[in-house]
């Protein structure tokens, strides 16, 4: 081993002594490389002119040779930080180009040395002309230097982690844009490719927020470089996603779909929200009525700064305001998330108290509308660029992007948890017809019951998939405007009540056509509600769970007494939170609740059978059927500017009490009971009859039994028979044929299952209508319902 | 001393709340509705015969709107009875259903009640109606009745003895008793 490595030292020294010689009298002279280097920098060959400085470093100490180096190794992706020990050595060196101090000076911030970083920083600002660009971010950083100072080794107790491998597998990934119930994320990812930055986006979707599926590239519908566009924002819904299209410096704000994995319906967004400066990143109130967005335009504070515009109903935009001095500084700020609870805005900024390049920052609207003074989310920040902080409108968690340390520009996308809960139901829905039932196109506007303000935005379902989401303040009645192809219009109030925690609300509705014999007759609407309380688990009577915190178990023995003493249902819920300690995210145990039905059937005891269904939380379901009838006439409700016509006003909330049966025998007697002028006819057919003959010809009994049918499925309806006979025979013989013929029709229900009582027969005798008598010799079948 | 004796004593007290305990789970319409399934299948006696043998799962059928089958299938999977695991089905028509030994009839209107009723008549299936006005009354056997009911459910007993279903004297009690309507089709 020993005689190998002489021997190899050996051959190397010899080696170092041929290339010195080939060095010294060949053509690779510093000067010549220098200047070779600086020609092919020039030209923005970067990677070439690299080669020759480095040749060129190796035979000669210059301070310019390490500076094109360090400049040229910032422009690499990943190599940025290899630039260090190359400035470090040109200001070592003889006439240091005094721009060199800048780009150190920001190496050691990024690398933390922030003693070093503002040396280079005064260097800078000593040796740079006074006109020079530079100035003013050189004595930024030294304010920002300062604040990162201050922050740094504060521990933070917040765990922040990157999104798995799925999501971060490319060089950088970033403007992650999330739907509200964060269960739908766009991002950007760039792709090193030959030392060449690729941009590709992408979509994905979670349950969880925290493990994402497998991303689909999105590509671009149209004629859209993808280099000129960014990700500009999302709806809450997920189904609209904003984008800014441009140069970089004159970027203009487009909406666009999301169908499949192509990005369709590139539209520029109109009114004051563009201008011939940029316009990057927008953000919506959750009821679509304004946005805020970031300009460059002129008239701000510096930069770029963070505005709010109106959306009018024709989807044009005004009224455009910057938000002030309290959010806007002379740095930029940008990519505003505004909370779906219409007072918290988060936004990225290279000012205030930025620890560097952007930082996240947070705000609300105070009780008197204005901005309090923003605060960094100091467990986020970091001196790279942190930008892109989304929340779920639950506030459980929160997204956002930011450079691995070292590695500025290496984006990736990070997800935090929050502690937070914001008092906010979201209405998670789908609307289907047919059957089976399918996603059907459909329209929806919601107003707020009370102050009959139109919520603008109402995120219309999806066409293929007849989901919509809505976002609601509790405490509230609204009233929900549906709209859909080949429907009558409807019109569903929807009670959200008042709640310390976040509700989810589900809502199918489902759209039937109601048929007699292929005829369209009507439609039936069915809303079904399902409150799922997600905190219901954490609805702990905090007073037990203080005094079990705090170990006081005198008063906790005490408050066990009081609730076995009141048996309070309530209590008893506290009571199993104290046992099962703050894991409120505990799965349900079905184990329990089967063991509990089967010890209570076991004992035949119906008393906890009651408790168990007095604590259980049912759906509300409201079916409401509406027939065409005659003259169909829509009722009307006037909501601000806008008039609505609807066939049903149903009412959610009202729960149903009523036994079926009882509902039957009612509305039988109302059947009977009621005038003709009061019936509506909804369902009018002929069935004919051989002269004098009262036998039904088969070919009717389809007729019949769909009869049967709509009448079995809408026990609200009845129907008359009104029975005619041709004017051949006597008067008095005839009128018995025609009832006969009636009875006949009667019979034949009644044998299908309808309740004769809903039946009513009126003989007619002879028709002296000019007609054929084969068309005389008739019953004629009139369904109808009591008008409302 | 004092902090043992009084941790024995809330020992003591969880463990007398147990059996009421269940309550202080707030459990959705269909987690319970699941529960009183699993419950029919103990509570119920098949023929021999549409077992094959002792480790044949108990099949439950869903009849109607699929989404509250979900959460069924959710609760009451891995469970077990006697040994015999459960599978959940999902039906649209009425021919489709074979095999099937629990059926979950939800969300249909009165005619396909009428029509399903007619082709599945005599076969030894439990049939349960989620609460469907009259289903008892056409020939259903068990039917869930709505909340703050004065019983769970209805049973229509004829039914279950013309169809080979032997159903614990336990589970009547708890019912409301219905017979079927005077007319047959």
């Amino acid at each position: 081993m020993v005689k190998f490595n002489y021997v190899k030292s050996k051959f190397f020294l010899i080696a170092i002594y041929l290339l010195a010689g080939f060095c010294l009298f060949g053509k690779d002279n510093p000067k010549v490389l220098i200047a070779q280097g600086e020609e092919l920098y020039n030209q923005g060959l970067y990677k070439e002119a690299l080669h020759y400085f480095i040749k060129a470093d190796s035979l000669t100490n210059n301070a310019m040779v390490c500076f094109w180096i360090g400049k040229i190794l910032l422009s690499i992706p990943d190599r940025q930080l290899e630039a260090l020990p190359y400035f470090e050595r040109s200001v070592e060196l003889k006439n240091p180009p005094y721009e060199v101090h800048l780009h150190l000076g920001k190496l050691y911030h990024q690398t933390f040395h922030f003693d070093k970083a503002s040396r280079q920083f005064r260097l800078y600002l000593s040796k740079a002309p006074k006109d020079d660009g530079f100035r003013g971010y050189a004595e930024r950083m030294l304010e920002v230097i300062a604040n990162a100072k201050k922050v740094a080794g504060i521990p933070i107790n917040k765990s922040v982690r990157p999104l798995s491998s799925k999501i971060n597998s490319g060089y950088a990934e970033y403007a992650p844009y999330i739907s509200a119930d964060m269960q739908t994320m766009v991002f950007t990812r760039l792709e090193n490719e030959n030392d060449r930055l690729i941009k590709r986006f992408f979509i994905t979707n979670s349950i969880d927020g925290e493990l994402w599926n497998q991303p689909k590239e999105l590509k671009i519908s149209g004629n859209y470089s993808i280099t000129d566009i960014e990700l500009a924002g999302i709806s809450q819904d997920g189904s609209i996603l904003y984008l800014s299209i441009g140069n970089g410096r004159n970027n203009n704000l487009y909406s666009s779909k999301i169908q499949g994995d192509q990005i369709i319906g590139i539209t520029l967004l109109t009114g004051e929200i563009n201008s011939r400066f940029g316009e990057y990143a927008i953000s919506f109130s959750a009821d679509g009525t304004y946005c805020i967005f970031s300009s460059s335009r002129p008239g701000g504070y510096g930069g770029c700064d963070l505005y709010r515009a109106e959306k009018n109903s024709d989807g044009s935009f005004s009224n455009a305001k910057n938000l002030g001095p309290i959010i806007n500084t002379q740095n930029d700020e940008n990519y505003p998330f505004f909370h779906p609870d219409g007072k918290k805005l988060v936004f990225a900024s290279e000012g205030h108290s930025s620890i560097g390049g952007y930082d996240i920052f947070e705000t609300e609207l105070n009780s008197s509308g204005l901005w309090n003074s923003p605060r960094p989310i100091a467990y986020v920040n970091t001196v790279y660029d942190d930008r892109f902080y989304m929340m779920d409108a639950r506030g459980q968690k929160a997204i956002f992007s930011q450079s691995l340390n070292y590695f500025p520009g290496r984006y990736k996308i990070f997800v935090t948890d929050l502690k937070e809960n914001i008092p906010l139901t979201m209405v998670k829905g789908i609307i289907l017809s047919g059957n089976p039932p399918k996603p059907v196109k459909a329209q929806i506007k919601v107003y707020d019951h009370i102050t009959k303000q139109r919520i603008k935005y109402a995120y219309s379902p999806d066409e293929y998939t007849g989901r919509y989401l809505m976002i609601f303040p509790p405490d509230r009645n609204y009233d929900i405007f549906i709209e859909a192809d080949g429907f009558l219009p409807q019109l569903i109030n929807v009670y959200i009540p008042e709640q310390k925690y976040f509700y989810e609300l589900y809502q199918e509705i489902t759209l039937n056509a109601i048929e007699v014999n292929n005829r369209r007759i009507g439609e039936n609407v069915k809303v079904r509600n399902s409150f799922y309380d997600v905190s219901s688990l954490g609805q702990v009577d905090s007073t037990l769970s203080e005094y079990a915190e705090k170990k006081d178990y005198d008063k906790l023995l005490q408050m066990i007494g009081d609730i076995i003493y009141q048996t309070d249902s309530l209590g008893m819920i506290g009571l199993d939170q104290m046992t099962t300690k703050n894991n409120k995210q505990q799965k349900k145990d079905y184990q329990q609740l089967f063991d509990l039905i089967g010890q209570a059937i076991e004992a035949t005891d119906n008393v906890s059978l009651a408790l168990l269904d007095q604590n259980t939380q049912y759906d509300e379901v409201v079916s409401s059927p509406t027939y065409y009838g005659d003259n169909s006439s829509l009722g009307t409700k006037v909501f601000g500017h806008d008039t609505i016509k609807f066939a049903d006003y149903i009412l959610t909330s009202e729960q149903r009490v009523i036994v079926p049966s009882l509902v039957i025998s009612d509305s039988l007697i109302q059947l009977r009971k009621s005038k003709p002028s009061e019936r509506k006819y909804v369902f009018v057919d002929q069935i004919y009859f051989n002269l004098n003959d009262i036998t039904i010809l088969p070919k009717y009994y389809e007729l019949i039994l769909s009869v049967s049918e709509i009448l079995h499925n809408n026990s609200q309806l009845g129907v008359e028979l009104h029975g005619y006979t041709d004017p051949k025979g006597t008067e008095k013989y005839n009128y018995r044929l025609s009832d006969h013929r009636a009875k006949s029709v009667q019979r034949h229900l009644v044998g299908l299952g309808i309740s004769p009582s809903r039946i009513i027969t009126i003989p007619h005798g002879i028709d002296n209508q000019s007609k054929n008598f084969e068309q005389l010799r008739r019953v004629e079948i009139k369904v109808f319902e009591i008008r409302r | 001393m004092a902090q043992s004796l009084r941790k024995i004593l809330i020992i003591l007290i969880f463990s007398g709340l147990t059996y009421y305990s269940a309550n202080s789970q707030q459990f959705t319409e269909y987690e319970v509705k699941a529960g009183y399934l699993y419950n029919f299948a103990r509570f119920v006696t098949w023929p021999v015969s549409v077992f094959a043998d002792a480790t044949t799962p108990i099949v439950i059928g869903i009849y109607g709107n699929p989404r509250s089958g979900e959460i069924i299938k959710a609760t009451i999977r891995n469970n077990t009875i006697d040994g015999r695991p459960f599978v959940i089905k999902y039906y649209n028509k009425p021919n489709q259903i074979q095999q099937c030994h629990i059926l979950f009839v939800t969300e249909i209107t009165r005619s396909q009640v009428i029509e399903l009723i007619k082709e599945i008549k005599g076969k030894p299936i439990l049939t349960v109606g989620d609460n469907i006005p009259e289903f008892c009354q056409l020939g259903g056997i068990v039917n869930f009745t709505q909340q703050y009911s004065t019983k769970r459910f209805e049973i229509n007993h004829q039914v279950a003895i013309k169809s080979d279903l032997i159903i614990s004297s336990k589970l009547l009690t708890l019912a409301q008793i219905v017979v079927s309507n005077e007319v047959e089709f």
